[in-house]
């Protein structure tokens, strides 16, 4: 028997951004079954009634006031939940207030308080974000873009001025960087090595070094540089910039380059980078085929296969054949969940490989768009604009991924659910505990529930912490992204 | 055809500006005493009144980068230039965070302005009031903005809030509640549009108008935010018997249908204004500016969770019923004026 519990803050303003943190944070605690902060208005209580928070407690509320709905499993989950709920509408002020003393306000401040700083992380609206990157080249720091929605006229310019400052422009969008052992943005504790990563993607760059890692090899530098850089407009000038430093990083042995599939002038340009190095790369352009390259590289059409060349491990394509097991029923497609835009785009390759048809809201070359088909298998980024608008990136707040779960176990036609648990820094705290209560009692159930994960074990989230939730609520856990794809087909074909 | 000059109700009736701000000052406290003294840039119609109210006032709410602040009733939204201006705003140039100020801080009105809490002097005298822009149109350049502003939208709209009923998923995403009680009201308004722009003939908004207010997610609800932009596109089009028409069925449920901001925004709105980054946008897309229409979206997607979109969707409801009955509607605009 559920348990139900309001609370009226009167009067209490808060921002609808932090109100819907909240609500998404309490809604996540063990025991909760469902939560809303809502301002106290009729219309809002009877959407509260209707959701079957509202009691008396709430009813009192006016327009202006706040109600902390929750509905637990028992008393004690729904008592707790609401501690935390008040402990967090009440914090926010106080603790704004505190770090604001401490923290620099502008470039120019941080500067003053240290000089040495030689890179500038701009992480503000787009809108802004060019203007800030220009003051920091100018500066003499190399930048590093997290914000995304720079223009391309922008991005040219602020490239160019840093190839001419002999500084690099990692970005704009770009959400992770490793340099010198030193993690930014988004990106895992990996292990400091001879292998350098260029990448146009954050999240094939956090596959490829941590499954270098997991390989026993190490990471010199990674380096993003933005999903645009090797589109023709662009032309691929911090890559080149990038491919010049690593050229002379005496650190650095091999090079993997990652990135969708540039133009073809593009591509010709890169290579003929390539052929004038001392060193070797694998290139990874997710989706390319038969790509024109130099005798000192080599390709890679997934990024398992990209970390396997460069590290040396033997590359297990298997899939987990014989551990797949039959579906019941009329089982018979994939949907797919992803927080990172290459491990959809990888597990498209996976697909396509294997001659089966699939369909994606960011369809590589061969795929189809998800608007063109009404059934089959469907692979979903969910880090694309259309689902992140407005809202945190799945890799910080898994929540987003939570319907269209919910909906792929009650489709009486999929037979199996491919999910990316990506951890690290900036990622959320933990996301396999976020996927297991989702799962509920799901357990081995249909559809078949596939996962790979993400990470490393130095990273806060413990990877195999990860993995044992996600296989305790009853998902196959592969090593890598590929895998669990490849175990997705095998499922299906059983 | 020829671009039709459409000018707002905005400032038509409004006694106050900075000099009556000036006249009203308070006595007793002099602003020498403030730790910190922040000049406003721009003040709205809303705020002038507000702070005209009375000579002392409180903080009712504390933001990161903005303060409510009320005086005997009314209100108005102090807040830093980068948020924009608008009609309940008085824009100041920020030095850091406004949350340095606690909730129920007293507020004295003093020469030139008013001080917070005995720290915070905000200087009026030499603030610009502010007022909405308008822009140029016509039926083809409003076709070329709807037509431009539609892809972006559907791509981006949030699934919070009620913008997803102008801009509907591909994917079937399971609807809110507030979304199920708002789509019929939704559809009943367009319809009733429709019939007044055709025929031009004054009739009062469905009365299911009123299940938007207070309803939704967010500090100002999704319904309130969505009547926001209706309202204000209905100024702009000139029809001010129809902005009257709604005022006459919500009123009488703003009081206790929803909270203190949101009605300060639905006032400013009755008014015919709202804030700066919803007149942009929708100016872009009445001038068929397509180049500006995504640089606006993103100012507008950052106004709260999806208070912006909310708004934006309100707005975009009418300009498209707008589009559909434009001649009918200038013609029965002209009447009504």
């Amino acid at each position: 028997m559920s348990f139900r519990v309001n609370q009226v803050r009167h009067g209490l303003f808060l921002d609808s951004v932090v109100l819907m943190q909240v609500s998404r944070t309490v809604a996540a605690l063990p025991g909760v079954e469902d939560a809303a902060l809502m301002m106290g208005t009729p219309a809002n209580q009877e959407i509260l009634e209707n959701s079957d928070l509202l009691v008396p407690d709430g009813e009192s509320a006016g327009g202006g006031d706040l109600i902390v709905a929750i509905r637990a499993e028992d008393e004690t989950a729904a008592t707790a939940a609401m501690d935390q709920a008040v402990l967090l509408l009440d914090q926010p002020a106080a603790v704004r207030a505190a770090s604001a003393a401490v923290q620099p306000r502008t470039l120019r401040s941080a500067l003053r308080v240290d000089p040495n700083a030689n890179l500038a992380l701009i992480s503000v609206p787009g809108d802004f974000a060019a203007a800030e990157a220009r003051k920091a080249l100018r500066a003499g720091l190399h930048v590093m873009i997290f914000s995304d929605n720079v223009s391309l006229d922008d991005e040219i310019a602020l490239k160019l001025e840093a190839r001419q400052r002999e500084l690099l422009v990692m970005g704009p969008d770009c959400g992770t960087a490793i340099l010198g052992g030193t993690p930014l943005a988004f990106a895992n504790h990996v292990p400091v090595g001879d292998i350098g990563i260029i990448g146009a993607s954050g999240t094939g760059i956090q596959e490829v070094s941590c499954l270098i890692a997991q390989a026993g090899a190490g990471i010199s530098h990674a380096i993003g540089v933005g999903g645009r850089d090797l589109s023709d407009e662009v032309g691929g000038i911090s890559t080149l910039t990038a491919l010049e430093w690593l050229e002379s990083d005496p650190k650095t042995r091999h090079i993997v380059l990652l990135s969708k599939p540039p133009s073809a002038a593009v591509v010709e340009r890169i290579s003929a980078e390539l052929d004038h190095s001392r060193k070797s790369f694998t290139v990874c352009f997710l989706g390319a085929q038969n790509l024109p390259l130099p005798a000192n590289a080599v390709a890679a059409r997934t990024l398992r296969a990209a970390a396997a060349s460069a590290s040396g491990f033997q590359e297990d394509t298997s899939g987990g054949t014989g551990l797949a097991r039959p579906l019941a029923g009329d089982r018979k497609w994939v949907r797919g969940f992803f927080s990172g835009g290459s491990l959809a785009a990888e597990a498209q390759v996976i697909f396509l490989d294997q001659g089966i048809r699939v369909a994606s809201n960011a369809p590589i070359q061969g795929a189809h768009a998800l608007s063109e088909v009404t059934a089959g298998h469907t692979l979903l980024d969910l880090g694309d604009d259309q689902y992140t608008r407005g809202r945190p990136h799945p890799m910080i707040d898994p929540a987003v991924r939570d319907d269209p779960l919910r909906q792929a176990l009650h489709d009486p036609t999929v037979g199996a659910v491919l999910l990316d648990i990506v951890i690290g820094y900036g990622a959320s705290e933990d996301p396999a505990a976020h996927v297991a209560r989702i799962l509920g009692h799901h357990g081995n159930r249909d559809p078949v529930v596939i996962a790979s994960v993400t990470g490393t074990e130095e990273d806060p989230q413990v990877l195999s912490r990860q993995v044992s939730i996600l296989d305790s609520a009853g998902v196959w856990v592969r090593p890598s992204n590929a895998a669990a794809a490849e175990a997705a087909l095998a499922c299906i074909a059983a | 055809m020829a671009s039709p000059q459409v000018v707002t109700g905005a400032g038509s009736n409004r006694r106050t500006d900075a000099a009556f701000v000036r006249a009203r000052n308070g006595r007793g406290f002099s602003s020498a005493q403030a730790v910190q003294t922040l000049s406003a840039v721009s003040i709205g119609a809303q705020a002038i009144r507000a702070i005209g109210a009375s000579s002392r006032g409180r903080v009712a709410a504390v933001f990161n980068r903005s303060l409510y602040l009320e005086f005997d009733g009314g209100w108005c939204c102090l807040v830093g230039t980068e948020l924009g201006a608008g009609p309940v705003n008085i824009c100041v140039l920020l030095p850091g965070r406004m949350d340095i100020v606690t909730r129920n801080a007293p507020i004295d009105r003093v020469d030139q302005g008013f001080v917070i809490g005995s720290r915070l002097h905000v200087a009026t005298a030499s603030a610009r009031v502010w007022t909405a822009p308008i822009v140029e149109w016509s039926e083809e350049t409003l076709i070329r903005g709807l037509a431009a502003l539609d892809p972006l939208c559907l791509d981006h709209a949030p699934n919070a809030g009620l913008s997803r009923i102008v801009w509907p998923r591909s994917l079937a995403d399971p609807a809110s509640f507030e979304l199920c009680v708002a789509m019929p009201v939704v559809a009943s308004l367009a319809g009733w549009l429709q019939r007044v722009f055709e025929r031009g003939a004054p009739e009062l908004p469905p009365g299911s108008i009123t299940k938007l207010v207070g309803l939704g997610p967010g500090l100002t609800p999704s319904g309130d935010d969505f009547l926001v932009g209706m309202l204000v596109v209905l100024s702009l089009a000139g029809r001010f018997d129809l902005v009257a028409a709604v005022d006459q069925v919500i009123r009488p449920t703003l009081e206790e249908g929803t909270g203190p901001i949101s009605r300060l925004h639905l006032a400013a709105a009755l008014d015919g204004e709202s804030s700066e980054r919803l007149h942009v946008m929708v100016n872009a897309v009445l001038a068929g500016d397509h180049d500006v229409l995504a640089s606006r979206l993103v100012l507008i997607s950052q106004v709260g969770h999806c208070s912006g979109w909310d708004t934006l969707a309100g707005a975009v409801m009418v300009l498209r019923v707008l589009a559909r009955t434009h001649r009918s509607v200038m013609a029965a605009g002209r009447d009504a004026g």
